[in-house]
C-alpha cells in the first residue's frame, strides 16, 4: 500500500512538471514600451512636445481606463505635425479608442480646411491604424512609413 | 475710531501716528504740526490741510476728515514696496482653476506651457486651455451648437463654449478670440458677441470670472491689403470698456508684443502674420504676472485664497 502510495505520488509529481509547458515554447515578451517604440519610429519625437492624459480625456474623449498606455505629441507650430498612440485595455476598448480618435482626425481636418493648407495635406493622408490593441494616428511627411515601422513591433 | 468730542487736530494727528507714518523727531511749529507723522507725496498733505482747513470752516469736520483718511489709506495701499513681493510661483497660482479659451494663438500658448512644464512641472499646472483652430468669437457667443462651424471640443463631443463652462465651473476663464472674425472691422458686432458671452457664462457658471484678452497685433505682411492696426487698437479700447462695464477683467497683453509702429514685432512672429514663437509667447506669460499682480495690489487677490 505504501509503496503504490509513493508511485501514485511519484506520477502527480512527474505530471505536475511535465504537464504545464510544451518543448521549446517560451512566454510571450513584454510588449515594448510605446515610448520606445515611437522613439525608434520616429526621429525628431524627441523635439515633439508632450501632451498630458488630461487632454486624452478632455479633448478626445479617451477616459483613462480604455488605455494602458499611450504616448500624444506635437509639434509648436502650425505644421500639424502630431503622433498619437494608445495600447487599448482590451479589444472593445481598442474599437471604442478607434472611434475616438478617427472623429478627431475629422475634427482636425474640418479646423485646417481653408486655413493651414499644409497641416491640412498632412491630414488628409493621415489615417488612422489598428495592430493587435494599439491604435495609432501619426500625422507628418514620413507618417507611413513612421507607422508601419511601430505597429511592426506591435 | 473718531472720539467724539475730541478736537479735529487731535483726531488727525492721533489717526496719522497710529499709521505708523513719517519721520521722527518733534514735529515743526505751525501746520506741520497737525501732519507730524504723516508720510505722502507732495501733493497729499496739501489736499489733505485744504481738505482738513474747508471741513474746519463748514463745521463738516468729522465726514470730511473721514473721507480724506479713506483716500489717504487708499493712497498708501498702491505705494510700491508696501505688498509683499510675489515669486513668479504665487503669482501664476491666480491662474490656478483657470480656462484658457482661444483658436490657434491660445493653442501656440498652451503647447508652450508644456514645453514649459518639461523643466518646471508645476508651472501653469492647474490651469486648463480649451482651443480650435480657426475658432470664432462669433461661435463662441452662441447658445447652441454651430453645426458648420469650428467648435470647441469637451470629452469627445463639441459643445457651445457657455455649455463647457457649465460643466467645468472654472474659477476663471480667459478669452483670446476675434482675429478669424476679423473683428476690428465690426467692433460693435464683436463688442456684442463678447457682452453675449458674459450673459451666457452668468447663466452656466455664475461663479466664473471672466477675463478678455486684447487681440494680439499683427505684421505688416497682414496688413498689405487692408491696415488693421488702427481697427485692432479700437476693438481693445472698445472691449476694454466693456469689461470695466459689465465687471469682466481685461488683459492687454497686445502692446508688450508691439514695435513702434504698433504692429507685431518680427521677431515675436512665427509665420509672419500673427501668430508667435517662444519670445512673444513668454511675453504674453509676463503679461499674465504682471495682470496677477495688479490684482494682488489692488487687494483683490491673495496667492493664500486662491488655492
Amino acid at each position: 500500500m505504501k509503496k503504490l502510495t509513493l508511485i501514485l505520488c511519484l506520477g502527480l509529481l512527474a505530471c505536475a512538471l511535465a504537464g504545464c509547458g510544451q518543448p521549446g515554447e517560451k512566454a510571450p515578451a513584454a510588449p515594448r514600451p510605446l515610448k520606445e517604440a515611437v522613439a525608434a519610429a520616429a526621429a525628431d519625437a524627441g523635439a515633439l512636445v508632450a501632451i498630458p492624459a488630461e487632454d486624452l480625456e478632455d479633448v478626445l474623449g479617451i477616459p483613462p481606463e480604455d488605455y494602458s498606455e499611450f504616448v500624444y505629441l506635437q509639434e509648436n507650430s502650425l505644421s500639424g505635425r502630431e503622433i498619437l498612440v494608445l495600447r487599448a485595455a482590451d479589444a472593445e476598448a481598442a474599437q471604442r479608442v478607434r472611434g475616438r480618435v478617427e472623429a478627431y482626425l475629422e475634427r482636425r481636418r474640418k479646423e485646417t480646411d481653408n486655413y493651414l493648407p499644409e497641416a491640412y495635406k498632412l491630414l488628409m493622408a493621415a489615417k488612422v491604424e489598428v495592430k493587435n490593441h494599439t491604435v495609432a494616428l501619426i500625422v507628418g511627411e514620413q507618417a507611413a512609413d513612421e507607422v508601419r515601422k511601430l505597429l511592426a513591433g506591435e | 475710531m473718531i472720539m467724539k468730542g475730541m478736537k479735529a487736530e487731535r483726531q488727525f494727528v492721533s489717526i496719522a501716528r497710529g499709521l505708523g507714518r513719517g519721520r521722527k523727531g518733534a514735529p515743526k511749529a505751525g501746520r506741520e504740526s497737525v501732519f507730524a507723522g504723516l508720510v505722502l507725496d507732495i501733493s497729499g498733505p496739501r489736499d489733505i490741510i485744504n481738505a482738513f482747513g474747508s471741513a474746519r470752516k463748514e463745521g463738516k469736520t468729522m465726514r470730511r476728515i473721514v473721507s480724506v483718511l479713506v483716500a489717504a489709506l487708499m493712497l498708501l495701499g498702491c505705494l510700491p514696496g508696501l505688498c509683499e513681493e510675489l515669486t513668479q510661483e504665487q503669482l501664476f497660482s491666480y491662474y490656478d482653476g483657470s480656462v484658457f479659451v482661444g483658436d490657434s494663438i491660445t493653442r501656440q500658448l498652451r503647447v508652450f506651457v508644456l514645453e514649459k512644464q518639461e523643466t518646471e512641472p508645476d508651472f501653469l499646472k492647474n490651469a486648463r486651455f480649451l482651443v480650435t483652430q480657426s475658432y470664432f468669437l462669433y461661435t463662441a457667443s452662441r447658445k447652441y451648437l454651430q453645426k458648420n462651424a469650428n467648435n470647441l471640443i469637451y470629452r469627445g463631443e463639441e459643445m457651445p463654449l457657455c455649455e463647457i463652462i457649465g460643466q467645468m465651473k472654472p474659477k476663471r476663464v480667459l478669452i483670446l478670440l476675434g482675429v478669424n472674425d476679423y473683428v476690428g472691422e465690426k467692433i460693435e458686432k464683436g463688442i456684442g458677441w463678447c457682452e453675449r458671452i458674459v450673459d451666457l457664462i452668468a447663466e452656466t457658471s455664475p461663479d466664473t470670472q471672466v477675463i478678455f484678452e486684447s487681440l494680439t497685433p499683427v505684421t505688416p505682411k497682414f496688413c498689405r491689403k487692408k491696415d488693421y492696426r488702427a481697427m485692432w487698437d479700437d476693438y481693445n479700447a472698445a472691449l476694454e470698456e466693456m469689461c470695466r462695464r459689465r465687471g469682466a477683467g481685461y488683459i492687454d497683453i497686445a502692446t508688450p508684443l508691439k514695435d513702434a509702429d504698433g504692429y507685431l514685432r518680427a521677431d515675436y512672429s512665427s509665420d509672419g502674420e500673427y501668430h508667435l514663437k517662444g519670445v512673444g509667447l513668454q511675453l504674453w506669460l509676463d503679461t499674465l504676472a504682471a495682470y496677477a499682480r495688479q490684482q494682488y495690489e489692488a487687494g483683490l487677490w491673495t496667492p493664500e485664497a486662491s488655492r
